[in-house]
């Protein structure tokens, strides 16, 4: 067994006996030791850091998550449904805190008075009834 | 992270259950886009032809056959993408040439004490120098080293279609420069 074996070993690709055999050689070789931690440091150290995070997001958007023609459609549909709804409760809004006309209020109050002397007048005839 | 092979959501995936390639996604994402940036050096071509790899299986994951080969196929596929992206913007740097350099055993080379030295340059807090180191060594033992935190010597030798032997001594030269560029300036340069 030799020095040719060690990143092999290192690498878990010796068969039971190589490994056995080596793990001897192993035990003395110090250069063979100060490899297999180079290597090891190496491979580590070599440990992807994460793949930008925009790149990902162009696969996903392009495959998994690519927009449908109903999910398009959606997003306009109910965009116009709320635009509609919020143009509706302004206008009613607007059209409620105006003030009203002259003309409007003489009638509303007419019409008020008008109500108020009906009740007033079947109040009495209940009272002639019971007295 | 789910129990499933990469064999197995590949067939879940080609059934339709878009979970299982976004999850392939996931599990490969960080090796396989820092494999393509050691190749073309460049961030934006990385992410283009990382794209073009996921949009590839994504078509035709239908076609694939279990045979443990998913990884792999990705790192196969990005690695042609990438030589052929070199090839057509004339910077391909020969992953061919040959490099003798460094082919001693270090027992004929070392003496005891610097090999105790060398040791302690393995710590965690020299990484990122031996990242330096690595990203700065000629491409054909770059490729190898980093490769090998993903796939054994034998799988290597398959993807790059050359035997172990020239493998291993790639991966022994590309150790031996990374040691004595690291014994003679262990400092980070900033």
């Amino acid at each position: 067994m030799t020095c040719k074996q060690a990143l092999l070993y290192q690498s878990g690709e010796l068969t039971p006996q190589e490994q056995e055999a080596f793990k001897k050689h192993l035990a003395t070789c110090k250069a063979c030791q100060a490899q297999i931690a180079l290597a090891s440091a190496t491979e580590q150290s070599l440990t992807a850091p994460a793949a930008p995070a925009e790149v990902v997001d162009r696969v996903l958007l392009k495959t998994t998550r690519r927009p449908t023609v109903w999910s398009r459609f959606r997003t306009v549909f109910v965009g116009s449904v709320a635009a509609m709804v919020a143009l509706a409760v302004g206008v009613g809004t607007y059209v409620r805190h105006q003030p009203v006309t002259n003309a409007e209020f003489v009638m509303y109050m007419s019409q008020t008075s008008q109500n108020e002397y009906a009740t007033l007048s079947n109040d009495l005839d209940l009272f002639e009834q019971m007295y | 992270m789910s129990a499933h092979s990469d064999d197995e959501l590949v067939v879940l995936f080609s059934q339709g259950q878009n979970d299982a390639f976004e999850e392939l996604l996931m599990r490969h994402k960080n090796g396989l886009y820092q494999y393509i940036f050691s190749l073309v050096k460049d961030d934006g071509t990385a992410g283009d032809l990382f794209q073009e790899v996921f949009l590839a299986l994504y078509k035709h994951a239908a076609d694939f056959k279990a045979q443990g080969k998913v990884k792999s196929w990705l790192f196969l596929t990005a690695r042609n993408k990438s030589l052929n992206y070199l090839r057509d913007h004339k910077s391909l740097t020969s992953l061919d040439e040959q490099d003798e350099e460094g082919n001693e055993f270090w027992h004929e080379i070392l003496p005891d004490g610097e090999i105790s030295h060398l040791e302690q340059l393995t710590q965690q807090e020299n990484f990122e120098r031996i990242r330096q180191i690595v990203a700065s060594l000629p491409p054909r033992q770059q490729e190898v080293l980093y490769l090998r935190p993903y796939f054994s010597f034998k799988e290597i030798a398959e993807m790059v279609g050359k035997p172990i032997g020239t493998v291993l001594a790639d991966c022994h030269r590309g150790l031996e420069k990374v040691r004595k560029i690291l014994m003679e300036q262990p400092e980070v340069e900033l």
